[in-house]
């Protein structure tokens, strides 16, 4: 599904990538670890496309539907249609702009290149609640602008009802785990769950082991100063957690 | 650059020769009042380019153009002036100036309700036209009202008497159309509310052409004891019009006025909206917003007067510039030693997408008392990358990204239109102009 070779990439003529390769199958969980600042979120906004971060060398193949996609070519809502997500580590808000309504726009636009039955206000509004109710999430912010005076925890499940709602072959999950309680934690790696299939993939950016107890990775890579130094099964997850960085670096 | 040597002398002559009708035609009182607003305008002139008020807006393109009278009496746009008209509402139509019957809609009006052209009140009820007309000091008018006291020929007159209440919204158009360039219109409008009276009034200006012309109107509002009023302006004038126009408004006691000025049209346009707070517990809330590009300047000059106590003004303010406009904010409040215990904010808030663009925005606050609470604030800014990739990591496109992005920045004030109709029209207005702003999903 994706393919990562030798992936640099940097911003403003600094490089943070430094020789990224990663495999994502479909029907895989992996999991990025690393310590901060090593560039998991630059990996993640790269994926998506951000337009600050230049791809110097390497590539990214991305495979859907039996086509093979350039990503570093593609704008990053032609990305975002062919199935790529991205839950924010840090989602920004957006005043002004209905939650329900920005929710339908991506949804149809998403729906309209995938050649899927678009939906109305109605039909949405049904979707959206029944997606909403996965997530324990209060009715109060269907019409609420996008994140605006949502608590840390209330943005970080709202990405994910955005997940639920545009259903993505490839997810990405920027340490959607920090800043929620346990409780929180458990609604959303429900949620992630549920959404799991053998034909899709997630990536978990994480710091800790813990919403690995939920979401149990089939991959566990070490991200270190631009560049994977480890890659394992779970236990990995485990060792970094209790040991830390240092032996591997 | 501001230019220098501005003949007013020359400039009204040049009016005075054309002038349409002969002073016969006039009760003595309202040729006085012309010969009042020649002679104050010739004593003032132009605003002087070292005048503060007018710092940052050239009017010599205005000022070097010899203007005339029109003369045409139609609408040659006639479908999109239907399209933007309501029939079903009270509406009084003036084309190039001229009070047109034929357009306007004023019939089976509420009770209380009085819609005629100033012209025409002038003969019906001269007493009370000559006693607003002359309410303001015009030894004291600022050069572009004292210059439409000397011209204004028609305009719109709105009584709403004691208690009466108006529910749907009345509408004034001044259309230009189907002309030669360099034509001027002064109209001024006259609208009293009795006491505890409400209504809604949408006062319009448009052009569906592309023709030069030289809209200079005042506005006079009177709102008496408890009345309740929202007005709204829609400025969409020709994309090579000069608009230059005044509103007055005075509040008495326990009065509200809620204003939403919009201007997108015209290549100058300023508003001077000043209210006189007259009365305990008048309340005044302005809003506005403009959005503006290519070439254009817009200027909102407002002024608030807080006299008594317990007086409270609120003030929000949203621009959204592109290519070389300009646009100025400039917001003045007067609270004055008796006038205890006012509140009064000021909001102004920019968005400019482009590197060219250039806002001045400033308020200006003359406090006299100690008991009050002022606020203002403006910020000037730019779309946000980071919210527009992350509608782009939606499936959204990257334009559509910054229509959502525009629309929700003005969505808060023009959620201050309470009335559907006006937004409806203002809004159509908007997106025609400023297609940016298309933002219906
Ligand atoms: N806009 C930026 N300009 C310059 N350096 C940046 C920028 N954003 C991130 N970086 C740097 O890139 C490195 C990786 O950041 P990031 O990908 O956010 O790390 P992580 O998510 O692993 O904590 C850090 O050293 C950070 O300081
Ligand atoms: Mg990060």
């Amino acid at each position: 599904m994706l393919e990562i070779k030798n992936l640099y990439a940097g911003i403003n003529g600094v490089s943070i990538l430094k020789g990224v390769d990663l495999t994502v199958n479909p029907g895989e969980v992996h999991a990025i670890m690393g310590p901060n600042g090593s560039g998991k979120s630059t990996l993640a906004k790269v994926i998506a496309g951000h337009p600050d971060y230049k791809v110097e060398q390497g590539t990214m193949e991305y495979e859907v539907n039996l086509k093979k996609l350039d990503l570093a070519a593609m704008e990053p809502e032609i990305r975002a249609r062919e199935g790529i997500f991205l839950a924010f580590q840090y989602p920004v808000e957006i005043p002004g702009v209905n939650n329900s309504v920005f929710l339908r726009a991506a949804f149809n636009e998403i729906c309209r290149h995938q050649g899927a039955e678009e939906m109305d206000p109605i039909e949405f509004d049904q979707y959206l609640r029944q997606k909403m109710k996965l997530l324990e999430m209060d009715e109060k912010f269907i019409d609420r602008p996008v994140n605006v005076d949502f608590s840390g925890g209330e943005k970080k499940r709202n990405e994910i009802l955005q997940m639920a709602i545009l259903a993505p072959r490839l997810a990405l999950l920027d340490e959607t785990d920090s800043g929620l309680d346990v409780d929180s934690m458990k609604i959303v790696a429900n949620g992630v769950n549920k959404l799991k299939s053998k034909n899709n993939a997630i990536v978990l950016i994480t710091h800790y082991q813990r919403l690995l107890n939920y979401i149990v990775p089939d991959f566990v890579h070490v991200l270190s100063d631009g560049k994977i130094i480890k890659s394992g099964g779970k236990e990995l997850a485990i060792k970094v957690e209790t040991q830390g960085y240092d032996w591997l670096i | 650059m501001i230019s220098t040597g501005l003949k007013p002398q020359k400039f009204i002559e040049q009016l005075r020769i054309k002038r349409p009708h002969s002073k016969d035609d006039l009760p003595p009182w309202l040729t006085n009042l012309h010969e009042e607003g020649v002679k104050r305008f010739s004593d003032i002139g132009f605003p002087d380019p070292k005048n503060e008020e007018w710092k940052f807006t050239d009017i010599a393109p205005i000022t070097e153009k010899s203007f005339h009278f029109p003369d045409e009496k139609t609408i040659a746009e006639l479908r999109s002036f239907n399209e933007y008209v309501d029939r079903n509402e009270p509406t009084i139509v003036f084309i190039n100036g001229f009070f047109s019957a034929r357009y306007s809609s004023l019939n089976g009006l509420e009770q209380g309700l009085t819609i005629t052209n100033l012209a025409q009140a002038v003969k019906d009820q001269p007493k009370i036209i000559q006693s607003l007309l002359f309410r303001h000091d015009l030894k004291q008018e600022n050069s572009f009202s004292a210059l439409n006291s000397a011209f204004f020929k028609d305009g719109a007159f709105i009584q709403i008497s004691d208690n009466a209440v108006c529910n749907r919204l009345i509408h004034i158009i001044h259309i230009v159309s189907q002309q030669n360039d360099d034509t001027v219109i002064f109209p001024r409008n006259l609208i009293i509310l009795g006491r505890s009276a409400q209504a809604e009034i949408l006062e319009s200006y448009v052009s569906f052409s592309k023709i030069r012309y030289f809209t200079n109107a005042v506005s006079d509002v009177f709102v008496n004891e408890g009345a309740k009023l929202h007005y709204y302006k829609a400025q969409g004038e020709s994309l090579n019009a000069f608009h230059l126009a005044g509103m007055r408004i005075a509040q008495e006691a326990n009065s509200e006025v809620n204003t939403f000025t919009f201007s997108a049209g015209a290549q100058i346009s300023r508003n001077d909206l000043s209210v006189t707070l007259d009365g305990e517990g008048a309340k005044a809330v302005l809003n506005g917003l403009y959005a503006v590009s290519g070439n254009q300047l817009v200027d909102n000059h407002t002024a608030i007067d807080h006299k008594p106590p317990r007086s409270l003004s609120t003030q929000l303010y949203k621009g959204i510039l592109d290519g070389n406009s300009r646009a100025v904010f400039n917001g003045k409040i007067l609270v004055r030693r008796e006038a205890q215990q006012t509140n009064s904010y000021q909001l102004n808030k920019n968005i400019l997408l482009s590197p060219s663009c250039q806002i001045h925005t400033k308020p200006q606050l003359e406090i006299f008392a100690d008991d009050v609470r002022c606020t203002h604030g403006a910020t000037i800014g730019q779309l946000n990358d980071d919210e527009i990739f992350y509608l782009q990591t939606r499936g959204i496109r990257k334009d559509f990204a910054t229509r959502m992005l525009l629309c929700g920045f003005i969505d808060d004030v023009t959620g201050k239109i309470p009335n559907v109709s006006a937004r409806t029209k203002i809004d159509e207005l908007l997106t025609k102009i400023f297609p940016a702003l298309k933002c219906k999903i």
